[in-house]
């Protein structure tokens, strides 16, 4: 039996020592953040079980016009997960269509492999303003022609978020028109910081020329946050009893062992009143 | 016959019941000591192993602590409220009873919260009670209300003491010198001169009237530890007189059982006498009434109204497969039995009397039982768990050798007290006798 | 003037410690009885309101365990501010996948037989179907447990959780038969601590590791929210029957669906479970209309353990 189980063990070591590089895959996705930066997201798995792959590193090159740029290197994190930050003027400055690659250069344990994606160009841009006493959002979505030329980019979803704790809020949605603009009204009751402040996200999602594009704008159109929330009243579920309580409970105590008191001291009076070898006093 | 020499005949007659063990008393003592003693190897291995070794989990979290914990608080209604209004009514023959009754208060009250302890997982942190109360804990309420009651009803009994001890240090009774000397120093030089028997008589007058709203505190406050919660058959509005009432009731059915037992035993036929069993029992009959109207309109509404979660817990009282011989017993030798007994001429003797009122403190105990566990496995959520321990309650031994050690510290604690103090008052006794002779002239 | 001052980066200092935790790293604490001067290289830290602030180095010192712990507990007293946590289950949704038990367990360190978070089969009535209920600690507004806690062991905060800080209860249970809905759990013997469970911080917040003959229960997992991540169990729920957010954001999110709370509960037809109880709970479920599975899915792949569990409801 016991050979039998080291004869399995060897093979399956030498099983292991002999194996292949295993498959991966790279996913990439391009997000425009914030005005000058942008995000290279990717994400490895394995071909086979789909899970996650961590500790590769990647390296980023963008092709603009011909000419293929280094851009860096990241490492995947323990989801699998890793993003390349970029300035855009760095790239905008030598055209607006980029060919971004994210490479892995294959190690003992994993196989080389690639991905790529070709973005154009686009600038979002939102203003705000308050037309006949109603929040306005104002979006703007333009991109590049092969010239060089701003264009407008028209017929797309642009989706306007508030940012909440754990994610963001949709709260409605603007279609660029033939000029590449929209004008959404934006509602009055969505909560905000202690003073209504709230940060607007207009979000291009996922767009196949564009990638994702996001742009951002502060207002004070949110409801203001209530200020006492952070005090706990008197009751029977707070730390502090409520105070008829806190009463009646020192009157009933005070009462009951005042009067113990009372009688303690009158054990001491009588034990003063007490004669030395006297006889009993049986007479009523 | 004058006071003292009647005290003098007294004191003589009971002297061999406190410098005497007799054999019998010895085995009584002794097989109560191996009780306790096997109570506390479970209570070390409840203390080592933790609550584990209890039958109580998640769902059914208290169990026969619980019940025994409002059985003794129960009892000790006997001193607190027959000696306490007993005393204010100035009932004479209350006299030859009031020690019994009194020493029923304070052995049961320090007897009952050792109960709770035993429910604390942490004992190691029990400080943390007095160091992070919350008034509104009715946990909180009970710790001070029992402390206030224990000490209440100790000085109760020792008010009802002094004039003996004084009796006792002067007669000499050839006990050891340490004891004479306790005697001594426990009566205050008390020799009943006029100024210190106004003030004995007043502080005696003021605790009798202060014990009986404070045993009712008490218990109303420990009935509120269930009637505070959302539980079916614990939120009741009249949960706290229903457990008063209850109490008084096994109250006085324990004191009419350790009459019958020390009447027996020190042969005082002639102080503990069938008036006293007689009256008692009337007041049996009723306290059982009044207890039985209780029980009867509790069920009735949640029967009644039928509420979800209430009839799922009538349901399991009423199913004999589950709590049904229980609730029978419960309520037949609880509540019918005593008033069919006592209530019918024929029947009505000292040892019937007795016998009623052991088999009644029995079903208040069963009773007790019945209000902590059938609602706490009636769960307003379906239960769905396949461990049958949390599903259904059952004792462990740790629990019975627990509760049968409590039992046995209260007849310890009743024999160590016989041994130390006469049973029967003298002073008081002297004097109820002397009057009743006085009637008889 | 100078001792107000103190005291604020007293309380910044906590909330500091409070992020190193997350961390596992070491605890920064202000040295109280040093002096403040302006000198000395500063040092940034996290204020209450979300602020960078900086405050000199020769403030902080670098801590035991111990104290970590005992700043650690009397912070997760504390509300997170200006939050109000609420969650919203979707038993439309639920096919009893127990993916967010076995997060919930894996989070907490739980032994396969605790947990915090159960899924019963429900029937309401005998014509009406059954259907799936995963339920958690409710955290209500007016909590009996809390009531009737004698020690302030288990305490409401300003964010709405119910905690326990177990280094405090005395395991009287009290609140154990005070909760209608036996949320709650002991530690009958020796709690089994699962690997891992040693490195963790304990305090409120984590809940980790468990110890004998104290009570705990689901916690709504803070320390999380402070790293402003969702709760395991929302996240693990391969079906989005979890939302969980800030009621003063009136926003809630499942993971992958970020919704406004009001819109939610309005158009779900959303109720509390018992309300007639009065606790007001902070979980709202929505009624299992419109399935997305048939209640039989959820028997699937469950172990006879676990349908043995169901076996009344038909």
């Amino acid at each position: 039996m016991k050979t039998i189980l080291s004869i399995l063990v060897i093979a399956v070591s030498f099983n292991l020592a002999i194996a292949d590089p295993i498959g991966i895959e790279i996913k990439l996705s391009y997000v425009q953040k914030a005005e000058n930066i942008y995000w290279l997201k990717t994400t490895i798995v394995d071909v086979d079980e789909e899970e996650p792959v961590s500790g590769l590193e990647l390296n980023y090159t963008v092709t603009i016009n011909g000419a293929s740029i280094a851009l860096g290197k990241a490492i995947t994190d323990a989801a699998g997960n890793c993003t390349f930050i970029g300035k855009l003027s760095d790239i905008r400055s030598k055209g607006h269509l980029f060919s971004f690659m994210a490479s892995f250069a294959g190690n003992e344990d994993y196989d080389e492999s690639q991905a790529a994606i070709e973005i154009t160009d686009a600038n979002l841009s939102l203003t705000t303003e308050i037309i006949d006493s109603v929040n306005t959002v104002m979006v703007s979505l333009t991109t590049w022609n092969a010239a060089n030329e701003v264009i407008p980019a028209s017929d797309e979803e642009i989706k306007i978020f508030v940012p909440r704790m754990y994610s963001l809020l949709p709260i409605t949605d603007a279609y660029t028109n033939e000029s590449g603009q929209d004008e959404v009204e934006f509602p009055n009751d969505i909560p905000g910081g202690k003073k209504g402040e709230l940060m607007l996200i207009g979000r291009l999602d996922e767009h196949e020329n564009y990638g994702t594009i996001e742009a951002q704008i502060a207002t004070e159109w949110g409801l203001p946050l209530a200020q006492n929330t952070d005090r706990l009243p008197r009751a029977l579920w707070s730390p502090d009893a409520p105070l008829w309580m806190v009463i009646t409970f020192i009157i009933l105590m005070a009462g009951v062992w005042g009067h113990y008191f009372l009688i303690v001291y009158n054990l001491f009076r009588i034990k003063k009143l007490g004669i030395k070898d006297a006889p009993i006093n049986y007479s009523e | 016959m004058n006071i003292e020499n009647t005290s003098k005949s007294l004191l003589t007659e009971f002297t061999p019941q406190i410098t005497h063990w007799s054999l019998k008393e010895k085995l009584w003592f002794s097989f109560w000591s191996i009780v306790f003693l096997v109570g506390m190897y479970a209570l070390y291995v409840q203390i080592t192993e933790g609550h584990e070794v209890t039958g109580m989990r998640d769902n059914v979290v208290w169990g026969l602590y619980i019940a025994n914990f409002i059985f003794f608080i129960g009892i000790s209604y006997a001193g607190a409220i027959i000696s306490g209004l007993l005393h204010l009514f100035k009932v004479e023959w209350r006299k030859p009873i009031i020690r019994i009754a009194e020493l029923i208060t304070v052995i049961a009250t320090i007897i009952g919260p050792l109960y709770i302890l035993l429910c604390v997982g942490r004992l190691d942190r029990l400080h943390h009670l007095f160091i992070y109360p919350r008034l509104q804990s009715p946990i909180t309420w009970d710790v001070l209300a029992i402390i206030t009651y224990l000490i209440g009803s100790i000085i109760f009994l020792y008010l009802a003491l002094i004039r003996d001890f004084s009796i006792l240090s002067h007669a000499g009774l050839g006990v050891s010198k340490f004891k004479n000397r306790l005697y001594k120093f426990l009566s205050l030089g008390y020799t009943n001169t006029p100024d210190q028997r106004k003030k004995l008589n007043l502080s005696t007058d003021i605790l009798a009237l202060l014990i009986i709203p404070t045993a009712i505190v008490v218990h109303s406050v420990l009935s509120w530890i269930f009637g505070m919660t959302l539980r079916p058959g614990w939120h009741s509005t009249i949960f706290g007189p229903y457990f008063v009432l209850a109490a008084i009731y096994s109250g006085t059915g324990v004191l009419i059982v350790a009459l019958w037992m020390f009447r027996k035993l020190y042969k005082l036929e002639k102080y503990i006498v069938e008036k006293h069993f007689m009256y008692l029992g009337y007041l049996l009959i009723v306290l059982s009434a009044g207890y039985g109207y209780f029980t009867f309109s509790e069920y009735l509404t949640d029967w009644y109204s039928s509420e979800k979660w209430s009839s799922e817990l009538i349901d399991k009282l009423f199913n004999l497969q589950e709590f049904g011989w229980w609730f029978l017993f419960a309520n037949v030798a609880g509540i019918l039995l005593p008033i069919i007994v006592i209530g019918i001429p024929k029947l009505r003797s000292i040892n019937s009397i007795a016998s009623v009122s052991a088999i009644l403190v029995l079903a208040m105990w069963v009773k007790r039982y019945l209000i902590v566990v059938p609602t706490l496995e009636t769960t307003l959520l379906p239960m769905q768990d396949t461990r049958m321990e949390y599903v259904h309650y059952s004792a462990t031994w740790v629990e019975w050798a627990l509760t049968f050690a409590g039992i046995a510290m209260f007849f310890m604690m009743f024999k160590l007290a016989s041994k130390f103090v006469p049973i029967v008052p003298v002073w008081e006794t002297s004097e109820y006798l002397d009057k009743e002779s006085m009637k008889t002239k | 003037m100078e001792d107000k001052k103190r005291r604020d980066v007293l309380k910044m200092g906590a909330v500091a410690g409070l992020a190193a935790i997350a961390g596992a790293a070491k605890f920064l604490s202000p040295e109280s009885e040093q002096p403040i001067t302006e000198c000395g290289d500063k040092v940034k830290l996290l204020s209450q309101d979300g602020e960078i602030i900086e405050v000199q180095a020769s403030m902080l010192k670098l801590d035991t365990h111990d104290h970590a712990q005992t700043m650690a507990r009397k912070v997760g007293r504390e509300g997170i501010p200006g939050r109000k946590f609420v969650m919203v289950i979707d038993l439309g949704r639920c096919r009893n996948a127990r993916k967010c038990v076995t997060a919930c367990q894996k989070m907490h360190y739980l032994p396969e037989d605790k947990e915090w978070l159960q899924i019963k089969l429900m029937k309401d009535n005998e014509k009406s179907a059954p259907y799936w209920f995963p339920k958690t600690c409710f955290h209500c507004d007016n909590p009996p447990c809390v009531k009737v806690c004698p020690v302030d062991a288990t305490f409401k905060r300003t964010d709405g959780l119910v905690l326990i800080d177990n280094e405090r209860c005395i395991g009287c249970k009290f609140c154990m038969a005070a909760c209608p809905y036996s949320t709650r759990v002991f530690n009958w013997g020796e709690p089994e601590i699962t690997p891992g469970a040693e490195n963790v911080t304990y305090s409120p917040e984590t809940s980790v590791p468990s110890r004998h003959s104290t009570v705990e229960k689901c916690d709504f997992c803070p320390d999380m929210a402070r790293q402003g991540k969702l709760p395991d169990c929302v996240t693990a729920c391969p079906n989005g029957v979890f939302y969980f957010g800030d009621e003063n954001e009136d926003s809630v999110s499942n993971g992958s669906e970020t919704v406004r709370l009001s819109t939610l509960l309005r158009d779900k037809a959303a109720y509390r479970y018992m309300e007639e109880l009065g606790t007001k709970p902070r979980v709202y479920y929505l009624p299992p209309s419109n399935r997305m599975f048939p209640v039989e899915r959820g028997f699937k792949n469950l172990s006879e353990e676990i349908k043995e569990r169901y076996k009344d409801v038909h």
